[in-house]
């Protein structure tokens, strides 16, 4: 991600150089930028909103802060890393902004979860959508679990990022976790 | 505890083959282009507010206000499914329609004029938004049009504030808004009505 790419020109620009170039107001250059990450940075503002339209806010709302910031990017961190670190911000600052926060899209309840059936074989046909699953996590939970088990992120990143305690992190990934397991026994007994 | 073990496993292992990347449904650039353009736009002015600026201030920050609710208006407008009355809730607005959409206004005072970029990819999205709009039912067209009248003339009342105070930063703020504004309601009708043709086309 962080490697070269043919420009425009026809010729192979890092990101680095891009960024030099996006920093003196070459739009093409950031545009470059652009269409390396944009799949990334959705990507992370999907899992992380559960809601489409509002990703796409948060993505377009990540890439224009971006730009404005660029003379403050000092290149300590690769370009993707500082841009997730935007994006994650975006995606916070918009979940407190918005009435109603967007904790109420929770439709996974802890007490509504069914018991998970151990006589079901583990190699069961399970007709499971992780996506779906994630996308229905309380917001707390799902924020972590989509940093951590799916971009990788440490727990004190992921907490740092999130403005919450390193015990809160491990906590609200293991209440994740086990929301998912649940959401999966269940859809195994579906089946 | 063996099943315990193998539904952790199944987890890490669906987890992590979940792709890092996942592409918008459609391009963003065009958009975030416009916003750069507007944003580069504005002129590096002085932090320093003039002494005896503050008394048009008020009512520009309540054009700004009135230009957020229009935004929101028209969000819930374009949510609505074909032939659907306006929520209850939300008030007419009782402003003058405009039957055509000028070629606006791309202006920042007279201090600074807007970069070719942001004049163009905003001439590229009025372009799809005027021919959209012709498919919307007329009552959600009128309404919009009116918000959009609405956010043209708090842009014409900004830009006129920023001939005279063409330092003022907070000014510049709000205008680069208002362009946003504007940039935001074309892509929500033109995002929904293609919405609506594929769902047509089905």
């Amino acid at each position: 991600m962080n490697g070269s790419r043919h420009d425009e020109r026809g010729g192979q620009s890092t990101d680095a150089e891009l960024v030099d170039r996006a920093r003196r107001g070459d739009t093409a250059a950031f545009e470059q930028l652009y269409q390396t990450y944009a799949g990334r940075i959705h990507g992370l503002c999907l899992r992380m909103t559960g809601k489409p339209e509002l990703a796409e806010e948060c993505v377009q709302d990540a890439f224009v802060q971006a730009w404005r910031s660029l003379a403050r990017f000092e290149g300590r961190s690769a370009f993707g890393t500082w841009l997730h670190r935007i994006a994650v911000n975006e995606v916070l600052g918009r979940s407190r902004r918005r009435t109603p926060p967007l904790e109420s899209i929770d439709l996974i309840h802890d007490a509504d979860l069914p018991i998970a059936n151990d006589d079901v074989e583990s190699d069961a046909v399970v007709a499971f959508d992780l996506e779906d699953a994630i996308a229905a996590l309380p917001a707390g939970a799902r924020q972590v679990l989509v940093l951590q088990a799916i971009y990788g992120y440490s727990h004190e990143e992921t907490a740092e990022m999130l403005g919450i305690a390193v015990g809160t992190c491990k906590a609200q990934l293991h209440r994740a976790r086990q929301l998912l397991k649940a959401r999966m026994a269940a859809e195994r007994v579906a089946v | 505890m063996t099943h315990q073990r193998s539904d952790d496993e199944e987890l890490d292992s669906r987890l992590a083959a979940l792709p890092h990347e996942i592409p918008p449904q459609r391009n963003l650039w065009p958009d975030i282009a416009a916003r750069i353009a507007a944003v580069s736009a504005a002129p590096r002015a002085d932090r320093e507010h003039a002494a005896g600026w503050r008394s048009g201030w008020t009512q520009l920050a309540a054009a700004c206000v009135l230009v957020a609710v229009t935004a929101v208006v028209t969000y819930q407008l374009v949510r609505e499914p074909e032939g659907t009355a306006m929520p209850p809730q939300v008030a007419a607005l009782d402003w003058p329609v405009i039957t055509t959409l000028p070629a606006t206004p791309a202006s920042f005072g007279s201090g600074a004029v807007l970069s070719p970029e942001y004049v163009e990819a905003r001439a590229l999205l009025a372009r799809t938004f005027e021919a959209r709009l012709a498919d919307l039912p007329p009552a959600t067209r009128s309404k919009i049009e009116r918000n959009l009248a609405e956010i043209r003339r708090a842009s014409a009342e900004l830009a006129a504030a920023l001939d005279e105070h063409p330092a003022n930063s907070l000014l510049q703020d709000l205008l680069v808004s208002t362009y946003q504004e504007e940039l935001a309601l074309f892509s929500q009708v033109n995002q929904v009505t293609t919405a609506t043709q594929l769902r047509n086309d089905l």
